[in-house]
């Protein structure tokens, strides 16, 4: 009795000290960090400015935080529009095709992500499968120039992340009572009523989690925008690093990293709304 | 009632899920203002029927008319029929109000239709006042009446109701059998409810419809499929029934004397039967006289007033309290067990028999039903 609350409060304190030095002293820092200047003598002087947030928002660097946001937004709706169909049939399919369907979903994160996106080289550049086939067809004459631009950043993010939006939405669709479905039915609704009216406000807690899994990434994964977007920055995520590791301009990184986190937890926010706004025992 | 063309007609119609039978010719018709109850054991097809009739799935053959025109291939949103589904289906995300006006609203009526409306369809249910709640802060009776008003809200030709009181305990059961009942009396809306229980089935409905492994047995009155069971499988799903087998002595006018074991015994039967025939008989537990052979010793007039027939000889078990009445196991000495219920004496609020007490066990003569032997 007694060791088993001695084990207890080992592990729990060995979590807690886990968090505070890897989590939330790090992050600490960083907000710190955020407040002060560089100097060269120093990464970081601490102090306490706002300076670093208002240069977010000057247009030279406003213009990559917005382009940034735009392209996870364009990221996340694509993927949701695409997602959503798939999760459904996903839903649908009996159960020993929908276990093959979800692997095939799952397939893709046994590879380094990192990998897949050198692998979108091959299909995207211009001797790649793609430009290629239409070549062969007849369709072009010359190689389309896919790679190195904002389509080819788009693609790879909507490839990485799509499977983020699909589990979460099968999850939320899965889930879904057959018999609401029926009932709105029932009562006169049309198949697209019932879907606008019932099933969307009913998967909403998964639409709003794989948003985000999609989102949140789509702002910060650099190496997606180096490889297949060249050597310009366009996410948030470049731009960060480009702070840390090229301009060595710590505060301003930390600004930038400190804005970022608060976008998700404003997301997270929404997410947890939804959720309780939602939650209920009949179908939690 | 039933001058008139049926509301729903049911011909011929069956329903196969891959090489499962759910359904096999069923017809049916149901007339306008009809409280019917499809009677049966779980798994025996009455809720595919009712989805059939709602519109979830298609027949595989056969014919749905409702109201006169053909409904196969439409949708359940443009049949003139509503259904009160089992754990109700409540929209979780939808006050009272817009789960009840969802109906209306998807018909397009005008925003003061739709108060008018929701507004008499709680009242009808007495749930005035909880407009603003969510079906997760009801209770269980109270998201039943909103599944009802839901549904009555349409004014459905046809109001179909899976199971709506399973979940209730057993006196919100009761009363809710009573409401149901009289709203369907004051709306004259034709209702037809899917039900395991037969005490439910027979307090709510005017015809039953007794439904075993995808086939109709039996349709009729409640007092019909009670007291005149088409076969032994009715008789024991509507009721506790003891059970003799006899062969047919001989056929006197309207009687038929049966030798029942070592007794010749005088019934009635409007079925047909000849000589020699194997048969069962059938006998309620509140249909036995069971009398102890003390008091038939001290008292001839008790014994020249059971039948002519005689008695079986027999030895109390067990008797079991049931409140107003008492149910007594007797085994006879054949080697059959036998159920008995008796009333309490009104001076006398005490179980009148022991165990170990011999008796003489018969019947209120013309009681019993006759069915042909079943194996």
């Amino acid at each position: 009795m007694k060791d088993s609350r001695f084990f207890r409060r080992v592990v729990v304190a060995a979590i807690l000290t886990w968090m505070a030095l890897f989590a939330f002293g790090p992050n600490l820092l960083v907000l710190l960090a955020s407040f002060g200047h560089t100097t060269g003598a120093a990464f970081v002087e601490p102090g306490f400015s706002l300076h670093n947030y208002l240069r977010l928002i000057e247009p030279s660097y406003g213009r990559i935080l917005l382009s940034s946001l735009w392209l996870a937004g364009g990221v996340t709706i694509i993927c949701l529009v695409c997602g959503y169909p798939f999760a459904a049939i996903l839903a649908r399919t009996r159960p020993p095709w929908r276990n093959w369907l979800l692997l095939l979903v799952v397939i893709p994160f046994w590879t380094n992500s990192l990998v897949r996106t050198y692998a979108m080289i091959a299909i995207l550049n211009a001797n790649g499968i793609v430009n290629r086939l239409l070549l062969a067809t007849g369709l072009i004459q010359v190689p389309l120039p896919m790679m190195y631009s904002d389509g080819a950043v788009l693609a790879g993010l909507i490839y990485a992340l799509l499977p983020f939006m699909v589990l979460p939405l099968y999850a939320a669709l899965e889930r879904l009572d057959q018999r609401y479905v029926e009932a709105a039915r029932d009562l006169g609704a049309t198949p697209a009523k019932t879907f606008v009216r019932i099933i969307v406000p009913l998967t909403l807690p998964g639409i709003v989690s794989g948003c985000m899994l999609v989102f949140l990434p789509a702002l910060g994964m650099f190496y997606v925008a180096d490889v297949l977007g060249g050597a310009k920055g366009m996410l948030l995520g470049n731009f960060i690093r480009d702070q840390f590791l090229t301009s060595r301009d710590w505060p301003f990184g930390s600004a930038a990293s400190v804005a970022m986190t608060l976008v998700m937890g404003l997301m997270l926010l929404l997410y947890w709304k939804s959720n309780t706004r939602l939650s209920r025992r009949e179908w939690i | 009632m039933n001058g008139s063309a049926p509301l729903v007609r049911l011909q011929q119609v069956c329903k196969r899920y891959g090489d499962q039978v759910a359904l096999v010719d069923i017809d049916l018709d149901i007339f306008n203002g009809e409280f019917v109850t499809i009677l049966g054991p779980s798994g025996c097809g009455k809720t595919t029927l009712l989805r059939l009739i709602a519109g979830f799935e298609p027949v595989s053959s056969g014919g749905i008319r409702l109201n006169g025109r053909d409904v196969a291939g439409l949708p359940p949103e443009k049949r003139e029929v509503n259904t009160v589904f089992q754990s109700y289906a409540l929209f979780p995300h939808m006050t009272v109000f817009d789960n009840v006006a969802f109906g209306l609203r998807m018909r397009g009526q005008t925003p003061e239709e739709i108060r008018q409306g929701v507004g008499d369809a709680l009242n009808l249910v007495q749930l005035t006042g909880f407009e603003g709640r969510r079906p997760h802060e009801l209770s269980g009776g109270q998201q039943q009446r909103v599944a009802v008003a839901r549904a009555i809200v349409n004014r459905p030709l046809v109001l179909l109701l899976d199971e709506p009181l399973s979940a209730l305990d057993y006196r919100l059961r009761k009363q809710m059998q009573l409401d149901l009942k009289h709203l369907q009396r004051r709306l004259g809306i034709t209702f037809i409810l899917v039900t395991h229980d037969q005490e439910e089935a027979f307090s709510m409905s005017d015809r039953v419809v007794v439904l075993n492994a995808g086939r109709i047995v039996q349709a009729g009155t409640p007092s019909e499929v009670y007291e005149q069971p088409r076969n032994l499988y009715v008789a024991r799903f509507v009721g506790e029934i003891n059970l003799l087998d006899g062969r047919v002595e001989r056929i006197e006018d309207e009687r038929v004397v049966l030798r029942v074991d070592h007794l010749n015994v005088r019934v009635k039967s409007n079925r047909s039967f000849a000589e020699g025939d194997r048969v069962h008989v059938l006998l309620r537990p509140e249909d036995l006289r069971v009398e102890t052979l003390r008091d038939l010793a001290d008292n001839p007039a008790l014994k020249n007033s059971f039948t002519d027939g005689g008695y079986f000889l027999g030895t109390v078990q067990e008797t079991i309290y049931k409140g107003a009445t008492y149910d007594v196991a007797v085994l006879l000495d054949n080697g059959r067990p036998i159920m008995a219920t008796e009333f309490f004496n009104a001076e006398d609020a005490t179980v009148y028999f022991r165990p170990g007490d011999r008796v003489a066990v018969s019947w209120v003569e013309g009681w019993e039903v006759l069915l042909p032997y079943e194996g």
